[in-house]
């Protein structure tokens, strides 16, 4: 596909930003608080909801998560090949854009519209 | 190339051996492996990034739906899940600074910078970055 | 240490004769030092002469002898006897995802056919009058490309690659770092007619960095870094086209 070196380029970009801040997100929201590692307040609905109506906060999850839900798809949509299924990237690529425009789009309208 | 194969040299018909003779060719060794759960990996990335933005949404919803959504999570099995995940993700950070001299050489006055050094400064900024959004989720909890 | 004897389990095909491939046992007796090819050659000179695979300078240079050895690309002139454990049977196959003439015999036309596709070789606009003498090259210039022009065409990576055994169309490493190698050359003008070929889906596209290329080349060239490195510059030269078209790339 012609547009393959700058879906190749956002693919990294999404990469990389998962690579700094997806280890520090899981843990903090999904990790840390249920062992007790650190005080539950963290995922607290005051701290989620005073954290979310940061127009910042609401810039950042966007961008952030839309470029790593990305990267997921993208590198998922060779695998059923590299599996021996008979599914051709071209199907698979194109699963992938539709799960990625809806969870642009969820993310877009969840996000803008809490806490 | 000549419309008819030459019979005796065209050998494309023949049989040959594949690294890929199994749906599980990816045992055969240690990079395999490591490849094939890289790319399965991914599944993580995206199950936490939807199941997290679910979480927003039934914070729009309310606090008492919220803290029901709490209670799911500590959901013994989905902290195992997310343990896993965790995991990966770290796996990624650590093994993804390794990929930046691969892709384009990075030079200091035209001499290259050691690969180590690159990934050592790799996982300092990812440390920094991850120190600041913790400072920053800490301060408002 | 070594026992003395091997037992060496042989992938045996003669088209025509046998209706697919077996293997048969030797014993091989063996000495300190001793190379898997040494051992095959003892097969074919003492014990079976009907034995038939390929090997020419016995020293890694000339990319002849690549072999399947317990399952592994192999450069077997390269490969010693003792690096293996004799208690069991060494099974010798040969060169994955390619075809099988005879024996541990594959046939190489396909990438021969993709050095010509790349065209792998200095390019040029025009070539300088010999009156002007020869073309300059700094150390430096060298150093660019140097690791990348050490590729013997041993195919050793094409077997290790599992995107060519899924697929032949794939263009593959050895190639693509050939067709990179030329590129970075500052005596080669050949980069913009390269491209096309290099950023098709045969191309650079169709490689999802399993690495395994890097891992068993006997010379350090590197494909799966060249192949990644055409994909940079291959995102880069698109993004400037996109967003600054006046720029000259």
């Amino acid at each position: 596909m012609k547009l393959e070196p700058l879906l190749w380029g956002i693919f990294s970009a999404g990469g990389t930003i998962a690579a700094f801040v997806l280890p520090i997100h899981i843990f903090l929201n999904n990790v840390a608080p249920q062992l007790g590692w650190i005080s539950a307040d963290v995922v607290s609905y005051n701290t989620m909801a005073n954290l979310l109506s940061h127009q910042l906060v609401k810039i950042y999850i966007i961008c952030t998560f839309i470029m790593m839900f990305y990267y997921a798809v993208h590198r998922f949509s060779f695998v059923p090949q590299e599996l021996l299924f008979n599914i051709s990237h071209k199907t698979t690529a194109r699963v992938g854009q539709v799960l990625l425009s809806i969870f642009a789009v969820a993310t877009l309208i969840i996000v803008i519209a809490a806490p | 190339m000549s419309s008819q194969p030459d019979k005796i040299t065209d050998h494309s018909s023949r049989y040959r051996v594949p690294v890929t003779d199994s749906r599980l060719w990816w045992l055969k060794n240690r990079r395999y492996l490591s490849f094939m759960l890289r790319e399965l990996s991914v599944l993580g990335v995206a199950i936490f990034l939807v199941v997290y933005l679910v979480q927003f949404a039934v914070l729009t919803s309310g606090q008492e739906n919220y803290n029901q959504f709490l209670n799911f999570m500590k959901n013994p099995f989905w902290i195992a899940a997310n343990v896993i995940f965790l995991a990966f993700a770290v796996l990624h950070s650590i093994t993804w600074f390794n990929l930046v001299p691969v892709v384009t050489p990075v030079k200091i006055k035209g001499k290259e910078i050691s690969r180590f050094i690159l990934w050592g400064m790799g996982l300092i900024f990812w440390a920094g970055v991850s120190v600041i959004i913790a400072g920053i989720i800490m301060t408002f909890s | 240490m070594a026992k003395g004897e091997i037992t060496l389990k042989i992938s045996r095909y003669i088209p025509g004769k046998h209706q697919e491939a077996f293997l048969k046992e030797y014993k091989v007796p063996t000495s300190e030092g001793m190379m898997v090819l040494d051992a095959l050659n003892y097969v074919r000179e003492e014990l079976d002469p009907s034995l038939a695979f390929r090997w020419s300078c016995r020293m890694g240079i000339c990319g002849s002898c690549g072999m399947s050895v317990d399952g592994k690309p192999s450069l077997t002139c390269q490969d010693l006897i003792n690096d293996h454990n004799d208690d069991n049977a060494l099974i010798i196959a040969p060169l994955s995802n390619f075809p099988v003439i005879r024996d541990l015999v594959v046939d190489l036309t396909d990438f021969m056919e993709k050095l010509k596709k790349v065209k792998a070789w200095i390019i040029r606009d025009e070539d300088i009058p010999l009156s002007d003498g020869e073309h300059v090259q700094t150390p430096s210039q060298l150093m660019a490309f140097r690791n990348h022009s050490g590729c013997i065409n041993c195919m050793l990576c094409y077997s290790a690659c599992p995107i060519y055994g899924l697929d032949t169309k794939f263009i593959g490493p050895a190639a693509i770092a050939l067709a990179y190698r030329y590129n970075l050359d500052n005596r080669d003008q050949g980069e913009k007619i390269r491209q096309p070929i290099l950023s098709s889906p045969e191309g650079v596209w169709d490689c999802t960095f399993v690495g395994e290329c890097t891992e068993v080349c006997p010379h350090g060239v590197m494909p799966a870094e060249a192949i990644q490195r055409l994909k940079l510059q291959f995102a880069k030269d698109m993004a400037f086209k996109t967003l600054m078209p006046w720029t000259k790339r």
